[in-house]
């Protein structure tokens, strides 16, 4: 579903992603760990081209995606993303956020857009606070609503940056559970998190990332239990 | 409560010079013919005042003759309601004796009488000002969208416009309109002539350009506040750089940018006073005219700031309160 070969990212001088080649299956959830400045976020943004590649390729659905002559727009729509600050649009009320997308660029109509961001508000257990601006949401409720807003576009990926990085601990169980939920219905995801614990239970394949490479990847189950490099076991045992 | 200081030090100021103002003494002129009869004529400028001899009131209003004085020295003393009452020394002779007075307004009363003048500038100082600064605000959002969008040469053509109308003064731009642009004007449109323009055009092109200049500013500070987790949250989604623009930034701007247009508006209500410089009949150009007629400077230019202290201090207020309300509900 995605295919990444030989990704490079470059800041001026900073090399940050140093040849990232990978395969993502329909249906897979794959968690992204590693140290930060490790280049697992600015890898995950590239992946619906918040960040332009200096140099590989990437594939969605067989769509070369790192083409200038594919619409850049239309490849976001099917990608979902989750941002670590929510980023919900503090001018419109959780229903106007997630019927936003789904009106303005799938030009659907306002009642079938709410009737859809209802269902969705459902799905993150926020109904009651449809109408609620995001500043008077928990951060927990903010990234629910941030969730459903990336789901109403009907993606066929989720993107996941550190999504509960900025929620205090009382709060991730419920960002998580969301997240398990969608696991479930075979959502295809790409996870960045430092929760250790999700990416054990719920991923089908976890990546440790360190200084831009993916050093060692493979079924949660080995690379927690028996991982294979010197730097992942350093990493697992500073965080586990 | 603040405002309300600045009021009270401001009348307080106006008192002293008000007060400071009517120390003047007039100059004595006295015109005697010869006669047989002792007459004392003593005419005022307005007429009606009462008189006073020596300290004693005397019978009537000017203009008003006096007979059966004896020759000698008086003090001769004309009160008039709202006006600076004026006492000289007379040697009156045998004969014939005219005394005329002039009498100048109190500062208040004057104040009052110019009043009506003041109150027309103002009237055009604020309606040149808000059609400048709402042209202003046109240019000034497309310059300042210009300044953000990804687009290199629009970026250089606005950088290059509000730098140079920001930094240059608003003097030498009125200028620059009123007598740089007429000959320009003239070898473009015309035969070679200049062909020159009136100072309203001039004063309204000139205030609506630098006013542009600086929403344009004002825009541009407004769109790169908001965090640029929108732009990426709203690309995300599949918007466009125009739509994200369009429903996700420009509402969020709308409401930072509302403030500091309302000082841009102060700022400029002041500011146009400079088009006076060309002949634009506003409140200082105004009351320029008043002090060459009627030679009171202090009180003419006091009643001009308060003039101006009227306009601008409700505006702040509406400033402060906008500021308050959009800080906390944001």
């Amino acid at each position: 579903m995605i295919k990444v070969v030989n990704l490079h990212k470059r800041f001026s001088s900073l090399h940050v992603l140093k040849g990232i080649t990978t395969h993502i299956k329909p249906g897979e959830v794959v968690c992204i760990i590693g140290p930060s400045g490790s280049g697992k976020s600015t890898f995950l943004r590239c992946l619906n081209l918040l960040e332009e590649p200096s140099a590989g390729e990437i594939f969605i659905e067989g769509v070369k995606i790192t083409d200038h002559k594919v619409n850049i727009n239309d490849v976001r729509a099917e990608m979902g993303m989750v941002f670590q600050r929510f980023n919900l649009f503090p001018h419109m009320t959780a229903l106007q956020n997630i019927t936003i997308g789904p009106v303005q660029i799938r030009k659907l109509s306002q009642e079938e857009a709410e009737e859809r961001a209802y269902t969705l508000l459902d799905k993150v257990g926020l109904r009651e606070k449809a109408h609620e601006y995001p500043d008077n949401l928990s951060g927990g409720q903010q990234q629910r609503v941030a969730i459903a807003r990336a789901l109403s576009m009907h993606p066929k990926a989720m993107l996941f940056d550190e999504p509960t990085s900025a929620l205090d601990p009382e709060m991730i169980k419920e960002v998580l559970d969301v997240m398990k939920d969608l696991a479930k219905e075979g959502m295809t995801m790409v996870v960045v998190s430092h929760e250790m614990g999700f990416a054990r239970e719920v991923s089908d394949r976890v990546l440790f990332m360190d200084d831009g490479v993916i050093v060692e990847e493979g079924p949660p189950s080995q690379l927690f239990n028996k991982p294979q490099n010197e730097r992942t076991r350093s990493f697992l045992s500073k965080v586990l | 409560m603040k405002h309300l200081k600045t009021l009270l030090a401001m009348l307080i100021i106006a008192i002293i010079f008000l007060f400071a103002a009517c120390t003047g003494q007039a100059q004595e002129t006295v015109e005697d013919t010869a006669g047989t009869e002792t007459v004392l004529r003593i005419t005022s400028n307005p007429e009606g005042a009462e008189v006073f001899i020596n300290g004693e009131p005397y019978d009537g209003v000017t203009p008003l003759t006096i007979r059966g004085l004896s020759p000698g020295r008086y003090s001769v003393e004309v009160v008039k309601a709202r006006y600076r009452k004026e006492s000289r020394y007379v040697e009156v002779k045998p004969g014939e004796n005219a005394v005329r007075f002039s009498l100048a307004e109190t500062s208040l009363y004057y104040l009052w009488k110019i009043t009506p003048l003041l109150l027309l500038g103002a009237v055009m100082t604020l309606f040149l000002t808000i059609i400048s600064v709402f042209n202003g605000i046109i240019i000034g959002t497309f310059a300042g969208m210009a300044r953000v969008v990804p687009v290199r040469l629009l970026n250089i053509i606005s950088g290059v416009y509000v730098n140079f109308f920001r930094g240059t003064p608003l003097l030498v731009q009125i200028f620059m309109i009123h007598f740089g642009l007429p000959p320009v004007l003239g070898s473009l449109f015309g035969d070679g002539t200049p062909i020159p323009l009136n100072p309203f055009l001039s004063a309204f092109s000139a205030l609506s350009i630098n006013s542009g200049a600086y929403v344009a500013e004002i825009i541009r500070a407004g769109i790169q506040s908001i965090d640029r987790g929108q732009m990426e949250a709203a690309r995300s989604l599949g918007m466009s750089y125009w739509q994200a623009m369009r429903h996700i930034i420009l509402p969020q701007a709308v409401k930072r940018v509302i403030p500091p247009l309302g000082n841009e508006f102060i700022a400029m209500l002041k500011d146009s006073s400079l088009v006076s410089v060309i002949g634009m009949e506003e409140l200082v150009r105004k009351a320029q005219v008043i002090v060459t007629r009627t030679y009171r400077p202090t009180e003419t230019w006091l009643g001009v700031g308060l003039v101006f202290l009227m306009m601008t201090l409700p505006f702040t207020k509406v400033v402060t309160e906008l500021e308050r309300r959009l800080k906390t509900g944001d």
